[in-house]
């Protein structure tokens, strides 16, 4: 046996290797088991630490100000134990608790601490120091994490901006800008929630960047002004809707709705007829955002737009500010004889809960909200939307209000056409007094038909 | 004779190399998932789920829970759904043509009642029969269709979503409540996310109360743990490992998150294989590949979906059947991607590992037929083969104590020292039996698909509330 014997030279590596991994697999077992020992003794000598800081927060809590007991922290285990106790109380606390805390966070020494780990060799604990400081509203440390906003490796860039955004400081605006041009182009949510954050009292700082040269800070900002803009903001979000980034039209016209100015409006206007669908779409935003009168018109049109999300948004807007939904309906039937248009605002008043609200109230005691109510109804199946009226022939537990969709469906149908209602009759949820008026109907529109 | 050597020699050969190569992709993937689960474990401190709840851009997401008869366990999980931590979500049920009460208990509970809902068919699925909304949750739609199988399911989801995230899940999942918060972190902290999916969990055992896991436990089953062991591989071991090498092809049906754009794009989840959770991977990474954008799709860890393993062995047997001709399915469709440099991590090692982990059971059983034959023929070294066999099981104990390792030094779920014990053990004797016999139903699996067979056969749910006994099935 040839082969045999040439494997067999090979036997003693095999052997070699079989004892390296018994080896390893008994290290790796111990391992576990060793591991797991040491954590249990160490979770329990943390937990007696944890409790003596407790006891000397409350104390100090009680006292309205710091106890003067001294507390060891000779490590930075201790460190972070009382750490721990002090953040889960500041989460918990009342503002003049928080001053407590405070000085206790000064007190022990920890905010010196902390500061200090801001420069930490490691990658993850600047990251965390910055994000306890900021929890903490220490915004004397800000340069300190704008430094590191520089420098911070990739895995750990999102935690500063986050400690940045939860500062909230103006001054931060500058510099979240210039990193998101030069390295955070992928981190565009954490920034732009940063940029929200700390322009939110001072948006006029974002103003300057909406003429960056690169488009995509131009987009971070004009996102940013969508949520902040106030009516000082227009001048720069007017010269921003011609932007020949489409991106940035689009956020502009959301500002500028935003902005409530009627300058804007002329603005918007144009920026519904814009190429794009979403700048079209974005301007029906602001338009719908902007309480200005002259509205109503543009979104009308886009409600005939030629892409559906633009009209389902024209919807949206004409729905919520209507108070007629039975007007608004046959406005849309006639005049717009759109059926996705017609699907979406049908599909609003669903979720909202108005048909099922109309059918409810078809057969009220108060003639003023019968009549709207059927008058719904009564749009509802001139509009061929049957799903909703026909389920509540089914369903619906007041026979008065089944009787009542009957008699309209009967005066709404001239013929048989469209009508499900031999499907209907099929349905075991149906009840007898139903089923009859149903059969009746079906007999009369047969005549009629 | 001497051919019948030959081809003995040759045989041996095959195997060999193939054991070889597979053993370094499981070394390559232990040495990942440990930098990976470290690398994890420090960023973890730098989560602040309360910053991204209260975040203006944190995305809305659409939950998409396909439903085919699962009356018993539907409720509850969809009650737990709508009390997930997540800003804005609303969660979508699809009962896929279900025979039982699955509907007539989602009206009853939530009181449904149809409605003219806009539905965009940009993907094509079964006829939809009605869309229902709830009078008590407006977070809550149900899609009544005819039976299409789960991708069907889905895709009728996607169509109804108006979120730009869709979260996957099945309807016996219980999902963690930061779950999404932590699945959706990398798709807010990078833009170029594009999937993400977390870590499934074995619930058997775990005491679970309103459609929430209350105290983590091991079950009494020794299958049950035996799949804990294998699950805890196969996500810590494997997927963590897939992730770090920028390669994963594989986001649990049971918990993914996608971003809804790229799956319309894509052509929505293909309703022609059971493997229909690899083959979306696949496809996302071959688009984002044809379109030179860059993209990642990334297993983060700890966002935990807890779900119900097979507890007897007709059932698990079915299972396995159904994964490896899903293996087999998607690996077929997208046999172009085999080692084709431009598809980088995923066409050059992902798609030859998994094509590895196809031929697995083919080989080690023809493995298991050999050596028998050899002996007859006086062809085999005695001491050789054993020290080869100790050294197989070495490694294969390796791998398994690797993810318990990672388990116990990371996430440590399993808290009592009874199940650690247990843990161990059973990664230490996973490979004597079980291993072997899944390996079988794998080969039934392949045969399944020459067979061409399709569907995913008879499924049924007892539900958190009910757990069967041992060994009955569910």
């Amino acid at each position: 046996m040839p082969w045999v014997s040439r494997a067999s030279a090979g036997r003693v590596t095999t052997r070699n290797l079989l004892l390296v991994l018994a080896s390893l697999n008994l290290v790796v077992l111990a391992g576990v088991f060793l591991r797991r020992l040491l954590k249990q003794e160490l979770f329990a000598l943390r937990d007696a630490y944890r409790l003596r800081c407790a006891a000397m927060v409350e104390e100090s809590l009680q006292q309205g100000k710091p106890s003067t007991r001294k507390l060891p922290l000779p490590t930075g285990w201790h460190r972070e134990a009382a750490e721990e106790v002090l953040l889960a109380r500041w989460g918990m606390g009342t503002p003049p608790q928080r001053q407590v805390l405070a000085a206790l966070f000064e007190q022990w020494g920890l905010l010196a601490w902390r500061r200090a780990r801001l420069r930490h060799w490691g990658a993850s604990e600047p990251a965390r120091s910055a994000l306890i400081l900021a929890r903490l509203g220490r915004t004397e440390a800000l340069p300190e994490l704008l430094r590191l906003l520089e420098v911070a490796p990739r895995n750990t860039r999102v935690a500063i901006v986050n400690a940045i955004e939860m500062m909230g400081e103006p001054a931060a605006v500058d510099a979240l800008i210039s990193f998101y041009a030069k390295r955070g182009i992928n981190h565009v949510r954490p920034v732009l929630s940063a940029l929200i954050r700390c322009a939110s009292q001072h948006p006029v700082r974002l103003r300057p960047h909406l003429k960056h040269p690169e488009a995509h800070v131009r987009r971070i900002v004009a996102a940013a002004l969508a949520e902040v803009a106030t009516e000082d903001e227009t001048d720069c979000l007017l010269l921003a809707a011609s932007d020949p980034d489409p991106e940035v039209r689009a956020k502009a016209a959301r500002a500028l709705g935003r902005t409530n100015n009627p300058q804007a409006l002329d603005s918007l206007k144009a920026l519904g007829r814009d190429p794009t669908w979403y700048v079209r779409l974005q301007a029906v935003g602001g338009l719908a955002s902007s309480r200005q009168p002259g509205t109503a018109e543009p979104i009308w049109e886009a409600a005939r737009d030629r892409h559906w999300r633009v009209r389902q948004r024209a919807v949206a807007a004409l729905c919520e500010s209507s108070s007629d939904p039975a007007g608004l309906l046959k406005r849309m039937r006639e005049e717009v004889k759109d059926r996705y248009a017609l699907a979406a605002l049908l599909s609003l008043y669903e979720r909202k809960g108005t048909v099922w609200n109309a059918i409810g109230q078809l057969h009220a005691p108060q003639p003023e909200l019968r009549e709207t109510s059927q008058g719904l109804i009564r749009e509802m199946l001139r509009s061929g939307a049957l799903s909703s009226v026909l389920y509540a022939l089914e369903a619906h537990p007041d026979p008065d209000v089944r009787r009542e969709i009957v008699r309209l469906i009967a005066e709404c149908s001239p013929s048989l056409a469209g009508l499900p209602l031999a499907n209907l009759l099929a349905s075991s949820h149906l009840d007898q007094q139903t089923r009859q008026e149903v059969q009746a109907l079906l007999t009369r529109l047969g005549e009629g038909s | 004779m001497k051919y019948l050597e030959i081809l003995l020699f040759a045989s041996t050969v095959a195997i060999f190399v193939f054991y070889v190569l597979l053993q370094a992709f499981y070394c390559l993937l232990l040495l990942a998932s440990f930098y990976g689960a470290w690398a994890q474990s420090r960023l973890k401190k730098l989560y602040l789920p309360q910053q991204l709840v209260q975040s203006p851009v944190t995305p809305p997401i659409s939950i998409l829970v396909p439903a085919h008869n699962e009356e018993a366990t539907i409720r509850e999980s969809v009650q737990a759904l709508l009390g997930l931590n997540y800003p804005r979500f609303e969660v979508i049920v699809i009962n896929d043509g279900s025979t039982d009460g699955t509907l007539a208990e989602l009206i009853q509970s939530f009181s449904l009642r149809r409605a003219e809902i806009v539905y965009h068919p940009l993907l094509p699925t079964q006829p939809i029969r009605g869309i229902y909304v709830s009078l008590l949750e407006p977070r809550l739609t149900v899609i009544d269709k005819v039976g299409g199988g789960k991708s069907d399911a889905l895709n009728a989801g996607i169509n109804l979503s108006n979120s730009p995230w869709v979260c996957s899940l099945d309807a016996d999942s219980i999902l963690e409540e930061d779950a999404l918060l932590r699945g959706i972190r990398p798709a807010i902290e990078d833009q170029r996310v594009a999937a993400t999916c977390g870590i499934v969990r074995v619930a058997n055992g775990c005491r679970v109360a309103a459609g929430r896991v209350l105290r983590v436990a091991l079950p009494r089953s020794r299958l049950v743990v035996l799949q804990v062991v294998e699950y805890l591989r196969g996500f810590l071991g494997g997927r963590l490992g897939w992730s770090w090498l920028n390669g994963l092809v594989i986001i649990s049906g049971a918990f993914g998150i996608f971003r809804t754009d790229v799956l319309r794009t894509i052509g929505g989840y293909s309703r022609e294989t059971v493997g229909e959770d690899m083959e979306i991977v696949f496809r996302i990474h071959r688009h984002f590949r044809q379109i030179r954008e860059p993209y990642r799709v990334v297993f983060v860890p700890d966002p935990v979906c807890w779900t119900q393993v097979p507890s007897d062995f007709s059932t698990l047997r079915r299972q396995r059947r159904r994964w490896q001709r899903g293996l087999a399915e998607v690996l077929a469709k997208h046999r172009s991607l085999f080692f084709r440099p431009a598809m980088g991590v995923v066409g050059c090692l992902a798609f030859p590992y998994f094509v590895l982990e196809f031929l697995a059971p083919v080989m080690e059983i023809s493995g298991f037929i050999l050596v028998p034959v050899a002996w007859a023929l006086g062809l085999l070294d005695w001491n050789y083969t054993l020290l080869y066999l100790v050294l197989a099981f070495l490694l294969g104990v390796l791998f398994a104590l690797w993810a318990v390792v990672i388990e116990e030094f990371t996430y440590r779920r399993y808290t009592s020292w009874r199940d650690l014990f247990r843990l161990l053990f059973f990664a230490l004797f996973e490979h004597l039996g079980y291993h072997q016999m899944v390996l079988w139903w794998r080969l039934e699996g392949i045969l399944d698909y020459f067979r061409k067979k399709r569907g995913w056969g008879e499924q049924v749910r007892s539900g958190f509330r009910h757990p069967a006994p041992v060994g009955q099935p569910r």
